[in-house]
């Protein structure tokens, strides 16, 4: 068991040092920084000092050991254009982003994973093909058209919820829904095909033939054995969580770090987004490395395997 | 006993009612004392499109159209504009006179007593600081202000604490005008040297009638009004901004009761807000151009008759229609009506829509049908990408090859780039407030080698145009450097555009004629609030 989770980090390690790479170069393809601070142009003898205030005059190989240097003394860089630590830029707005998609994340799995079981149970009638409709369409509509959807009818025209921010708590109402839609519609569909695969395995017949209730059957036997791949989906969810609550927080106005991440890139500020990139390349390693985890618990075959 | 018993239940029942109406007086006195301070009390939340232009902040420096519209509350200068005049009238404010010295030397004197809103008091030392740090670009940072307005601003001069003389390198005809731009407010030295440039940026003190409360960068600011301010105080207790990018989010945050005002409401989204009761709309063609920057300098466009014939082939009422719904404005010349008279000249035409002679003068002109990339930003301006693909068939019309090049960022070597979108907004009330910030030799097009006239009489009269102190002689030359500019084609104007602002209905606000666009004006006499 051990040797399996050392084995996991290590490799959760590298994935994320392979991210740092990629975002520290491919930041670096995007041009010069100063061209967008400064669009109106700088004196050349203005613009080698600001290089070499930021560390850009540098060649690239050495501004990456000096910032992974700096990132193992815990400094992860002041914003090109704020001048402030990164660290302190996204410790202020990560909150909101985190509660959003903490409330999103538990809506999909409370309403994804009986939607699943409706469709898979209830296949053949009416509520099984209405459920998995509605899956359909979370799935296949974009964010932003849910959320303009929503914000016209509940907002414009009904005048039952807000709009923008996150006041109060009927402020999390519809952005929560519109991050919400995409994911519990996935979590419903795996659920409902992984369900359908382990009802269909011989050990279903062989519980049903011992007599057992059909609750027992199906809550203890099929929903368990059908876990795995939606736990896979669980953890994948997380990714898409923070990728989605980027345009959910625009057009919600929600105060989270979608607004800085997207400026980071748009004005090649870079220490605000290689610190971005880290961060939630290191959110979905974590949330893979506890998925693995978790196989190991609800399937014992992989902690022998492994 | 029994007299003293009666007596009491005698006088019970007047007690109770003496009691009853000394309860209700004190009632009354307590709703009215908190009722009328919770009628009074009030407050206007405003949604906003953009917050700043990716470097947040609100010192005085910031030169964005987003971040001037919560400078004005918080900002004063040592002279102050009055918003709507014609002609344009200046009025004391930090300073209490003024008077030129020398040609090139302004005395003034300071009002005593100032409060910034930290509770220090301005002194001359605070307008030393606050204008010789911008004028002598001591950072980076203040290019864009020290370039745009100040360029002939050489330095402060603190004579004693209540007395300043502001030099500049040549007489200057604009001196009043730029000094009450708000990038010539004034903040307290003290407090930028306690906490050091990036906060003070972050959580500015001035010398206006709102102070900050707090400002979370790319979110929300938050305004109260500043008790010690030195004028009359301000309407309003509290102003909350609120960065609101999403114009269907900020059309509903208004009709759903969450905000009280919004603006940058582009024609095709005024549907819903008309004929509502309790939303007002006001629109408004700002006093701005916008424009195509057209390299003099390119191998391809350095062909005047080309540029000439891209300039006389573009059909600017028809885009007018069918962007703006008829909304927008088209232009005769490079001019507004905000200038006011003199200097405004409603008989000038230099603008003209021709395509037959745009076609022959791509003939005459040797084009070898050499692809001419129009390169923009796609969410630069509204309707920037719309307008790129109609102006591009208009050119093919008239035998130009172009080519549309999208792009997220200008390049800072513009070598490569042969046209490109840009706006000229009026920054203040004269002819220059939107040419000499936009085209002079301090700009980035002359700097970077993008415009250069090639008429020899250019420079002289641009020197009129900008220094001159005879109204008359600035007047005539700006006409003949307006038909200039015209024949040179350096740049080509598109239209004025047209937007809506949306409030409560009974709120009562206009826009201030006499300041850049989209500055918000909410001191006393700019704004009331109904309820």
């Amino acid at each position: 068991m051990l040797k399996f989770i050392g084995w996991r980090f290590g490799r959760a390690l590298l994935t994320v040092f392979a991210v740092l790479v990629a975002v520290f170069l491919a930041a670096r393809l995007t041009g010069n920084p100063l061209d967008v601070m400064y669009p109106d142009g700088l004196p050349p003898d203005q613009e080698q000092r600001l290089l070499v205030q930021y560390g850009l005059d540098k060649t690239v190989p050495e501004q990456f050991v000096n910032y992974v240097r700096d990132l193992f003394q815990g400094n992860f860089g002041i914003s090109l254009r704020e001048k402030r630590p990164v660290a302190d830029m996204y410790a202020e707005d990560i909150g909101a982003t985190l509660k959003l998609a903490g409330c999103s994340f538990l809506l999909s799995v409370i309403f994804g994973i009986p939607m699943g079981m409706i469709g898979a149970l209830k296949r053949r009638t009416g509520a099984g093909r209405l459920v998995m409709s509605v899956a359909f369409l979370g799935y296949a509509v974009p964010h932003f058209i849910i959320a303009l959807s929503l914000i016209l009818i509940f907002g414009f025209y009904l005048h039952w919820l807000p709009s923008t921010g996150n006041a109060t708590i009927w402020h999390y109402i519809l952005p929560t829904i519109t991050l919400a839609a995409h994911r519990f519609a996935s979590i419903a569909r795996h659920t409902r095909s992984s369900l359908l695969d382990v009802l269909s395995q011989d050990f279903m017949r062989t519980a049903r033939a011992k007599g057992l209730e059909e609750r027992v059957v199906i809550f203890k036997h099929a929903m368990r054995n059908s876990l795995i791949p939606v736990v896979t989906i669980l953890g994948l969810q997380i990714a898409g969580l923070i990728n989605g609550s980027i345009i959910v927080e625009t057009v919600f106005s929600w105060p989270g770090i979608g607004r800085l991440f997207v400026g980071a890139v748009m004005k090649r500020d870079f220490p605000v987004l290689q610190f971005g990139v880290i961060c939630f390349a290191a959110i979905v390693v974590l949330v893979n490395f506890m998925v693995d985890i978790l196989y190991v618990i609800i399937d014992p075959r992989i902690r022998t395997e492994a | 006993m029994g007299a003293k018993k009666m007596y009491r239940k005698r006088m019970r029942p007047c007690n109770l009612v003496r009691s009853t109406v000394f309860a209700l007086m004190i009632l009354g006195l307590i709703v009215g004392v908190f009722g009328t301070a919770v009628a009074q009390a009030k407050e206007l939340r405003v949604g906003l499109q953009s917050f700043d232009d990716g470097t947040p902040g609100l010192d005085t420096y910031h030169t964005t159209n987003a971040q001037t519209q919560m400078q004005n509350s918080i900002h004063e200068c040592l002279i102050e504009r009055e918003p709507y005049s014609q002609p344009l009238k200046f009025m004391p404010a930090l300073a209490t006179s003024w008077k030129m010295i020398q040609p090139t030397v302004m005395e003034m004197k300071l009002r005593k007593g100032v409060k910034f809103h930290d509770g220090s008091t301005m002194n001359a030392e605070d307008v030393a600081f606050s204008l010789n740090r911008i004028w002598q670009r001591t950072r980076p940072a203040y290019d864009g202000a020290q370039g745009r307005f100040f360029y002939n601003f050489d330095k402060v001069e603190v004579v004693d604490s209540l007395t300043v003389r502001i030099h500049t390198k040549r007489p200057e005809p604009l001196i009043e005008v730029l000094l009450s731009d708000k990038c010539a407010g004034i903040v307290s030295k003290e407090y930028h040297d306690k906490v050091g440039f990036e906060k003070a940026d972050l959580a500015p003190v001035g010398a206006g009638p709102y102070k900050v409360v707090s400002f979370k960068a790319r979110h929300q600011l938050v305004l109260e009004r500043f008790n010690d301010y030195w004028g009359e105080k301000a309407p309003l207790d509290k102003i909350t901004f609120t960065h609101i990018p999403e114009i269907s989010s900020r059309i509903t945050a208004l009709v759903n009761g969450e905000v009280d005002f919004i603006g940058n409401i582009p024609p095709d989204q005024e549907g819903p807000l008309q004929n509502r009761k309790d939303v007002k709309l006001l629109g408004v063609v700002w006093p701005m151009f916008h424009v195509y920057a057209v390299s003099m300098t390119h191998p391809v466009t350095g062909n005047k008759k080309l540029r000439q014939a891209m300039n006389l082939s573009i059909n600017r009422e028809l885009l007018v229609k069918g962007l703006w719904q008829g909304k927008g404005l088209v232009p005769k010349a490079h001019q507004f009506k905000e200038y006011g008279a003199p200097l405004y000249m409603p008989e000038l035409v230099t603008v003209k829509y021709d395509p037959e002679k745009a076609k022959q003068l791509v003939k005459e002109s040797g084009y070898n049908g050499a692809p001419v990339v129009l390169t923009f930003l796609p969410h630069y301006y509204t309707y920037g990408s719309l307008a790129a693909q109609a102006i591009a068939e208009m050119w093919q019309k008239v035998g130009i090859n172009v080519k549309l090049q999208s792009i997220d960022n200008f390049p800072s070597d513009m070598k490569e780039i042969m046209i490109r979108p840009w706006s000229n907004p009026m920054y203040y009330p004269d002819p220059m407030g939107a040419y000499d910030t936009h085209w002079s030799k301090a700009g980035w097009p002359y700097r970077r080698n993008f415009f250069k006239p090639e008429n020899p009489k250019w420079d002289a009269l641009y020197e009129k145009a900008r220094f001159s102190t005879d109204v008359k002689e600035r007047k005539q030359s700006y006409t003949e450097l307006l038909q200039i500019a015209q024949d040179e084609s350096g740049y080509i104007l598109l239209y004025q555009p047209y937007e809506s602002f949306a409030m409560r209905s009974d709120i009562e606000w206009k826009v201030p004629t006499n300041m850049r666009p989209y500055a918000l004006t909410f001191r006393a006499g700019q704004i009331k609030v109904g309820k």
